[in-house]
């Protein structure tokens, strides 16, 4: 978990938002539609975005799982966390952390995304609040930053 | 309606195939898991056991002497991904993946989970069945293979056994100049088809359609083979005329039901006209230009 090894006794029927929410304490990931639906859930495992939510606890074993918090490192914030900032992109924040995960993944291994693709993966990530456009903004300019440092 | 809780005591995750049709078949109430994108949805509480298939080995995607094989538990991005789906006669099933659900779903899903899911609204099973597919369905008794199509009896109804695994997923080899194709109507990417047609066709040197297949999705019980339609094309030239004539006698056979997406006028009339977008799709891939 965001580097550090735990050990959770979990019980089959638990779910891995549950371990990560309620066990390990790391309340930026959040649950809303439960069902799959709006990606509020949304972690990294292994590299590639996953939700939680419908991620069997016990299936989690062995995995190495990134959530936001890990995402800024010494209080330096990730390029996409600071163009979120930067550009009004935060309304109530529920489908921030995952929005940024999902993406966080996505660029990670599609440094030279096309808009639209990039807006196609922002499809699993549902907003009530803003209409997408000032993450979408806050998201080419955090593309184009990711690729010419060559960091992520 | 059950108010009973989702609440599986037992939670395995077998290394072997062995291991798995063991786990299953000693608990009538166990039940396979892979990605968990249908099982965590549903959240049957019948389910006393689950089996996770996530670790046997069969994440795998290969070409063996031109025919391509696909383990039953490779998942949708993995697919999505694949060189070898990208080009003719394979791209229907690129097509397929490319918008199903969303990216996150893709990551975990398996291919195997949608097909033994039996839900007509399923993506991958029509432009496989379209593709002439095989599954191979490993038991108690051993494993056998059979065609795709055979695998389905009724809504949620397979005809393998509780305990049997699809382990592995067999596309043929595929004649010269076929080209594939796979269209659905959704209304998000999170919502599942309201119609969705795969066809397949091959072109002879003189322009006519040979082993053409349209396989139709959510518009009966089964993915639906429209059969009239396939005998209509079949030593005809695909134009405007016969692909339009192709999608009406398409849209006759099928017998959808009513929902919360849609009526059955509209499923019917709709697959007329993604069957007509399907085939019109797979001429543009032959890159024969068409009246």
């Amino acid at each position: 978990m965001n580097g550090v090894r735990h050990e959770v006794l979990v019980k089959p029927h638990w779910t891995l938002s549950y371990v990560l929410r309620d066990i390990l304490n790391l309340t930026s990931v959040k649950v809303a539609c439960g069902t799959g639906d709006c990606g509020c859930c949304t972690v990294i495992a292994h590299g590639k975005a996953i939700l939680s939510c419908l991620t069997p606890a016990a299936k989690a074993d062995g995995m190495q799982i990134e959530t936001i918090e890990s995402l800024s490192i010494e209080g330096r914030l990730h390029p996409i966390q600071t163009k979120f900032v930067e550009h009004g992109a935060v309304q109530c924040g529920y489908c921030v952390p995952g929005m940024i995960m999902n993406m966080k993944a996505f660029l990670a291994d599609n440094p030279n995304s096309s808009e639209e693709e990039l807006r196609r993966v922002l499809g699993g990530n549902l907003c009530r609040c803003t209409g997408y456009i000032k993450q979408v903004e806050a998201l080419l300019k955090a593309r184009d930053e990711l690729r010419s440092s060559e960091g992520c | 309606m059950s108010q009973q809780l989702f609440r599986p005591i037992g939670y395995h995750r077998p290394r072997t195939v062995r291991e798995a049709i063991v786990l299953l078949k000693r608990s009538p109430r166990a039940r396979p898991i892979c990605g968990g994108t249908d099982v965590m949805v549903e959240r049957d509480p019948k389910i006393k056991e689950l089996v996770d298939l996530g670790r046997l080995p069969l994440d795998y995607i290969k070409k063996v002497k031109g025919a391509v094989l696909i383990g039953a538990t490779a998942t949708i991005r993995k697919i999505e991904l694949s060189p070898i789906f990208r080009e003719d006669p394979l791209r229907s099933l690129h097509d397929a993946t490319c918008d199903f659900g969303t990216i996150q779903v893709r990551n975990m899903a398996s291919i195997g989970g949608n097909l033994c899911n039996g839900i007509p609204s399923a993506d991958m099973p029509p432009s496989l069945v379209a593709l002439e597919a095989q599954v191979t369905v490993a038991g108690s008794r051993g494993h056998r293979t059979f065609p795709l199509e055979k695998l389905y009896r009724n809504v949620r109804k397979l005809s393998i056994k509780r305990e049997e695994i699809l382990t592995e997923i067999r596309i043929p080899k595929q004649e010269p100049k076929t080209y594939a194709a796979y269209v659905k109507l959704v209304r998000s990417q999170v919502d599942i088809a309201l119609v969705s047609a795969a066809v397949r066709i091959t072109l002879s040197e003189n322009g006519k359609t040979r082993y053409p297949r349209i396989v139709l999705g959510a518009v009966a019980p089964t993915p639906l083979r429209a059969g009239e339609a396939e005998d209509f094309l079949c030593g005809r030239e695909m134009n405007e005329v016969s692909i339009k004539e192709a999608g009406e006698r398409a849209s006759r056979q099928t017998c959808p039901i009513s929902d919360v997406r849609a009526t059955v006028e509209y499923r019917k009339a709709m697959s007329g006209v993604l069957v007509e977008r399907a085939l019109r799709t797979a001429v543009k891939r032959s890159g024969r230009a068409f009246g």
